[in-house]
């Protein structure tokens, strides 16, 4: 089964909107993932960002470790975008224009701090216009899902509800993983690349889980499909680095 | 035999005394003293197989589940991966202070990996020559900065895995490089800065006339800090006490004020890695040893009676005596050679005193 890249990283985008957002609850819902004490303030990572920069300029610190701050900051930038969605939902419930007010700055913040972590090569630019494509799309699902009068619906469909379930329990499963520490690798490991796969089947088109599903019925024997595990999935590299790079920047599995 | 836990919020365990840095300001309390005469305290580093059983002593007599881990430099101790696995094995958190020279990127993941959730990093300038003249050792500076990125970039995914906290030792040599430090702190993702001025004891009595600040400059130093919090919305606290008769506590609303905790719930005991027991970090007072008594006790109230209760006599009049309690006693200790001297930094500035006899706040 294949998807368009775009499509995917659109589903991917809702998908782990639903981690950062606790109004959207319908097609993935998870926990929320909680802005840790301590965190920086978008004001704060603003300064930051502009300090940094003047310290790799100046001299003032040794060149490799300025750019691995400024690394760092870029990180920490993309990841507030995503964390900041819970609080687009409350704004946009508000006051659907404040909403978009407020849609359209995460977006060009999270461009801008895609941007700065390319030539710092913390990510391909091939991987950075998925990422931003995906953030692009969970941006718009929680604006649309928060607004006081809509009929924006995800289409649901019958493996939907399994998977999007798998995924709500290794999304807490990693989550809870990140807020209480000591996280195993190969544990993490695996559940990404489940977050994956499963990511992949929701983001698929309807046409495309049709043809899944025909192609599944003609092939069963007295009513026997095979489990969701046992689904074969194919993801577009470029998607599935993206995913990646999305899933340790909210879950915490950097490094 | 008391049969109480005793409740302790943090046990400070220092598991080596040796280190790589030579730093002006170190209070470490088997220095040699000021006339370079060498400290009758007890000296050695057990195996790994002691160390955690004094740990395990420990954890098991009383309530404490964090433990700060420091020395001389902790980071010296090759076990210190085992013993960091024992500590997480057993559920408890774990901080380390370092000076940051061996805290290389694999260092930290290695460290984060085995449930190091804060590490508290020395940040003396924003000048490369005066934290390593501080520091006493060339190439500390931009190793403690490489530290704090590679920590900020492997340790700040959600807050969940390590962080880190800037420390500031005030000294007349680098307050006029506060405000820009605080800026370098900020910057490299500190969860805040801890403002300690000066305090002399160990290696730092030989230095107690070229690093102690005056009274102005302090007050210089808070403003600065004050202002500075109030900038980056930047968390500073001073926990080496600033006695309320010198300095007007109350003008700088942004920072947090701490004083000497012994005796309390807030006490942070210190473990050598002999076993000997003391009220603090910055004393050489032992109040027995672990591996002899238990914890309870070593703190029993009688047994740190002398330390709690000892004041000098300027502050008998004073109502903010029990609060202030006239500073660092352990400072007075090594450098005036009794719990009840005046703290060097009162004993030096006490003719701008002004004490309070009616309590305020």
């Amino acid at each position: 089964m294949r998807c368009t890249r775009r499509d995917f990283m659109k589903q991917m985008g809702i998908a782990l909107a639903s981690l950062a957002a606790t109004r959207c609850t319908r097609v993935t819902c998870y926990i929320a993932a909680d802005l840790p004490a301590g965190t920086p303030s978008a004001d704060q990572l603003a300064q930051q960002t502009a300090v940094a920069r003047e310290l790799a300029q100046d001299g003032t610190v040794d060149p490799s470790t300025a750019q691995r701050l400024q690394a760092a900051i870029g990180r920490e930038r993309l990841r507030a975008c995503w964390l900041q969605l819970q609080h687009l939902a409350a704004v946009t419930a508000q006051d659907s224009s404040r909403g978009e007010t407020m849609r359209t700055a995460l977006i060009a913040e999270h461009q801008a701090a895609l941007n700065d972590l390319l030539p710092l090569g913390e990510i391909q630019s091939a991987v950075a216009e998925q990422v931003q494509i995906a953030f692009d799309r969970a941006a718009y699902h929680v604006w649309a899902a928060s607004v006081p009068i809509t009929c924006y619906k995800e289409t649901p469909i019958n493996y939907r509800p399994a998977s999007s379930d798998q995924l709500a329990r290794q999304s807490a499963l990693l989550a809870e993983m990140a807020r209480g520490g000591g996280l195993d690798r190969e544990t993490i490991a695996r559940a990404q690349t489940a977050v994956e796969r499963d990511i992949a089947f929701l983001n698929l088109p309807d046409d495309a889980v049709q043809a899944m599903y025909d192609k599944l019925m003609k092939a069963s024997t007295a009513g026997q499909y095979p489990t969701f595990d046992r689904v074969e999935l194919q993801i577009p590299p470029e998607s599935a680095d993206a995913a990646r790079f999305l899933v340790e920047l909210l879950l915490g599995a950097a490094g | 035999m008391s049969d109480r836990r005793p409740v302790l919020q943090t046990l400070i365990v220092e598991l080596t005394q040796r280190c790589n840095h030579t730093c002006l300001h170190c209070y470490n309390v088997w220095h040699p003293d000021a006339q370079a005469r060498p400290s009758d305290y007890p000296r050695g580093e057990p195996d790994t197989t002691q160390t955690l059983a004094l740990l395990d002593k420990a954890l098991g007599e009383t309530t404490c589940s964090h433990i700060t881990l420091t020395g001389g430099e902790p980071l010296l101790r090759p076990d210190l991966p085992q013993i960091l696995d024992w500590l997480q094995q057993r559920g408890v958190r774990t901080t380390i202070i370092s000076n940051g020279r061996l805290l290389t990127e694999p260092t930290v993941l290695d460290l984060l990996d085995r449930g190091v959730a804060m590490f508290e990093l020395p940040l003396l300038s924003h000048r490369r020559n005066t934290h390593d003249r501080l520091s006493g050792s060339p190439g500390a500076f931009d190793a403690v900065l490489s530290a704090m990125a590679n920590i900020r970039y492997h340790g700040g995914q959600l807050g969940a895995r390590g962080q880190f906290v800037a420390v500031f030792v005030a000294t007349r040599l680098n307050i006029p490089d506060l405000y820009e430090t605080i800026k370098l702190a900020f910057a490299f993702g500190s969860r805040g800065l801890m403002l300690n001025r000066f305090n002399p004891g160990g290696r730092g009595r030989a230095h107690l006339e070229e690093l102690l600040p005056t009274v102005e400059e302090m007050r210089h130093a808070l403003a600065v800090a004050d202002a500075a919090s109030a900038e980056f919305g930047f968390p500073i606290s001073s926990s080496i006490a600033l006695q309320p008769c010198l300095i007007d506590l109350d003008a700088y609303p942004h920072l947090n004020f701490g004083f000497c905790a012994a005796g309390t719930d807030r006490a942070y005991y210190t473990l050598d890695p002999l076993g000997n027991l003391r009220p603090c970090n910055h004393t050489p007072t032992i109040l027995g040893n672990l591996f002899d008594e238990s914890f309870a006790d070593l703190v029993a109230p009688q047994r740190l009676a002398p330390f709690v209760q000892a004041l000098p006599a300027f502050c008998e009049p004073c109502a903010l005596r029990d609060t202030c309690q006239g500073g660092c006693k352990a400072a007075a200790q090594v450098c005036y050679g009794s719990l009840s001297a005046e703290d060097p930094f009162l004993h030096c500035n006490r003719s701008q005193a002004v004490p309070r006899l009616e309590h305020s706040s």
